[in-house]
């Protein structure tokens, strides 16, 4: 078929072969990381027509031994489907008197339309992001899918990534859906350890710096270890790194002539190397449910930026997560003194980046959340920079964690709880009271700060003025004076006194918005799944005010 | 035959240059 090309990955693969590092014969059009909507196709072709879009991945041949055994990576004409330049029958992709090849991956996205075979296009939603979706095709399915398909860790396996590049955060994200733990993240650029951080990773090492050998022995090696660089030293050291019965994946493109030397009296005991292509997997069978992954990561977060009116989504959205865990994780029991510096270093980030907006809003007000607040008070009795970072901090965080940490409980809540989710589908106008009893009954909030205005006595003791009392609005949630059987979770009862959203005149602010995205999220969720197991016990990350998961692994029925 | 655009690497180590090529039309199971 014929593909109108929206928008295009560019991938290491594509580069080596620029280089000549893999020496395709020139002159070609590269590029397979293809998205875009079906403009023409073949008498024979009938999964999908003109207009529908689509995702390009590679070519295989359907019929070969590993084909037919659902490892169409290893397809026996996997070269020449995909790399020959011309059609498998040496016809041209080409017409006219051009010597330029075409067909890389058999399709050569880099290109206004592309010429695709029936069995690399896989459709998509209607609504789907093109412009995003492009990797699904080759980057993200060669690392998430060498994890999802290949791998399947179990929970609690460590988990080490050697090269923090689009590939191996792909299968970094895949391990934290998996559960695995302790996520370890090895590169030598900063910035990449800073998104594979944002991204699951639980500790990280400077290759540049830092002995990474010396490091993992400390760890005791690792269970999995998880090689993308591409670089035939680090091959070397991941499969070093392993402990008993560990295994090493190689998803790299390693150059020609460049041998490793192994110690194979050094082996760990029981260690499996395995090199492992596309993920070992087939487009539709992965494209689905890691398109979902890529739509729901902002749930929530975008929502609030939006809300307050910041520019430059794409700047924020991957920040968010660890900026709103290390926050809450500071406010902690006993926080560590590694999660102290985090929360010091989160702060100052956070800080750093709203700054600029407040001084843009200060010298030129709009009408956004920015500058409410940099206008709101009277004379010179203004909010300083200080404050206003503060309150954006609080409500950016608050607007972000504290919804999408209800969501995750309330499906746990949910999963035990039949009855609960008839009730919800069989009152949907009545959705609002079942989202007050999930937040009393899964207590995400459970206190809040205040500050004694003025000296009084409360129920025999003395507060004072200036005093700060912590409101444990989560027992209060739970007294069963004011609510019966309070263990239980019944969408029917009185919810007048629940003081999720805070008591008195410093009610939640954003109090309506969490409770629209909560209905709406329950709406679709119970729409399109009948029932969910959740896979494992509960991870909670630290915090006193707020309480939410590290992780959660959902197995999702769908609904018909 | 449909004509497109196209980035074209000629050489080793590119760069990439756009040309106009003549798109071949779908077989039956393109």
């Amino acid at each position: 078929m014929i593909v109108r090309i929206v928008a295009t990955g560019m991938c290491h693969s594509d580069i080596v072969v620029v280089k000549q590092e893999f020496p395709l014969p020139l002159p070609l059009v590269l590029g397979h990381e293809g998205a875009g909507i079906v403009a023409q196709v073949g008498a024979g072709v009938t999964h999908v027509a003109p207009g529908d879009p689509v995702v390009l991945s590679f070519d295989s041949c359907a019929h070969c031994p590993t084909c037919a055994d659902a490892h169409a990576a290893y397809c026996g004409d996997f070269m020449r489907l995909n790399f020959a330049g011309t059609r498998l029958d040496g016809t041209p992709i080409f017409g006219g008197a051009t010597d330029v090849k075409g067909g890389f991956f058999y399709q050569s996205s880099f290109a206004t339309f592309a010429l695709a075979h029936a069995r690399n296009v896989v459709k998509v939603r209607a609504d789907a992001p093109l412009d995003l979706l492009g990797p699904l095709g080759c980057g993200v399915q060669t690392g998430a899918g060498a994890v999802l398909n290949v791998l399947k860790p179990k929970p609690g396996s460590s988990f080490c990534l050697f090269g923090a590049g689009p590939v191996g955060l792909s299968g970094l994200m895949a391990a934290k859906l998996h559960g695995c733990d302790p996520i370890i993240a090895v590169d030598k650029v900063a910035s990449r350890l800073e998104l594979a951080r944002t991204f699951g990773a639980t500790i990280t090492i400077d290759a540049g710096s830092e002995d990474v050998a010396a490091r993992l022995a400390d760890l005791g090696g690792v269970d999995l270890a998880f090689e993308a660089s591409g670089v035939p030293a680090v091959a070397q050291l991941a499969i070093q790194s392993l402990r008993t019965l560990g295994t090493c994946a190689l998803v790299g493109v390693y150059p020609a002539g460049k041998p490793i030397a192994l110690d194979l009296s050094g082996l760990a005991p029981g260690a499996t190397i395995r090199q492992i292509v596309e993920g070992d997997g087939r487009g539709e069978r992965l494209f689905s449910p890691l398109h979902a992954f890529v739509e729901r990561s902002p749930l929530g977060g975008l929502n609030i930026l939006r809300i307050m009116g910041f520019e430059g989504e794409d700047h924020y959205l991957p920040r968010l997560a660890r900026w709103a865990w290390f926050a809450v994780a500071g406010g902690s029991g006993v926080p560590t003194r590694e999660i102290l510096a985090e929360m010091d270093a989160v702060s100052k980030e956070m800080g750093d980046a709203f700054a600029p907006i407040i001084a843009a809003r200060r010298a030129m007000p709009t009408d956004d959340f920015v500058s409410r607040l940099v206008t709101a008070g009277e004379g010179d009795d203004k909010l300083t920079d200080d404050e206003v970072i503060g309150n954006l901090i609080l409500t950016l965080l608050a607007g972000h964690d504290t919804t999408l940490n209800t969501m995750v409980l309330s499906v746990e809540a949910l999963s035990r709880n039949p009855e609960g989710r008839a009730w919800m589908r069989a009152n949907p106008d009545e959705l609002v009271k079942a989202v007050m009893e999930l937040s009393r009954h899964i207590a995400m909030s459970t206190e809040q700060a205040r500050i004694v205005a003025e000296d009084f006595e409360w129920c025999g003791q003395q507060l004072k003025q200036g005093q700060i009392v912590h409101l444990m609005t989560a027992t209060a949630n739970r007294d069963p004076r004011v609510f019966a059987d309070p263990e239980r979770l019944d969408f029917t009862r009185d919810q007048s006194e629940n003081v999720t959203f805070g008591p008195g005149i410093h009610h939640c602010i954003g109090h309506l918005f969490a409770k629209m995205q909560l209905e709406e999220f329950f709406t679709e969720f119970l729409l399109r799944y009948d029932s969910f197991d959740v896979l494992d016990d509960l991870k909670f990350a630290p915090g006193l005010s707020f309480r939410g998961v590290s992780s959660l692994n959902v197995r999702l029925h769908r609904a018909g | 035959m449909r004509e497109i655009q196209a980035a074209v690497v000629r050489n080793a180590g590119g760069p990439f240059a756009i040309e106009t090529l003549q798109l071949d039309d779908p077989r039956d199971d393109e």
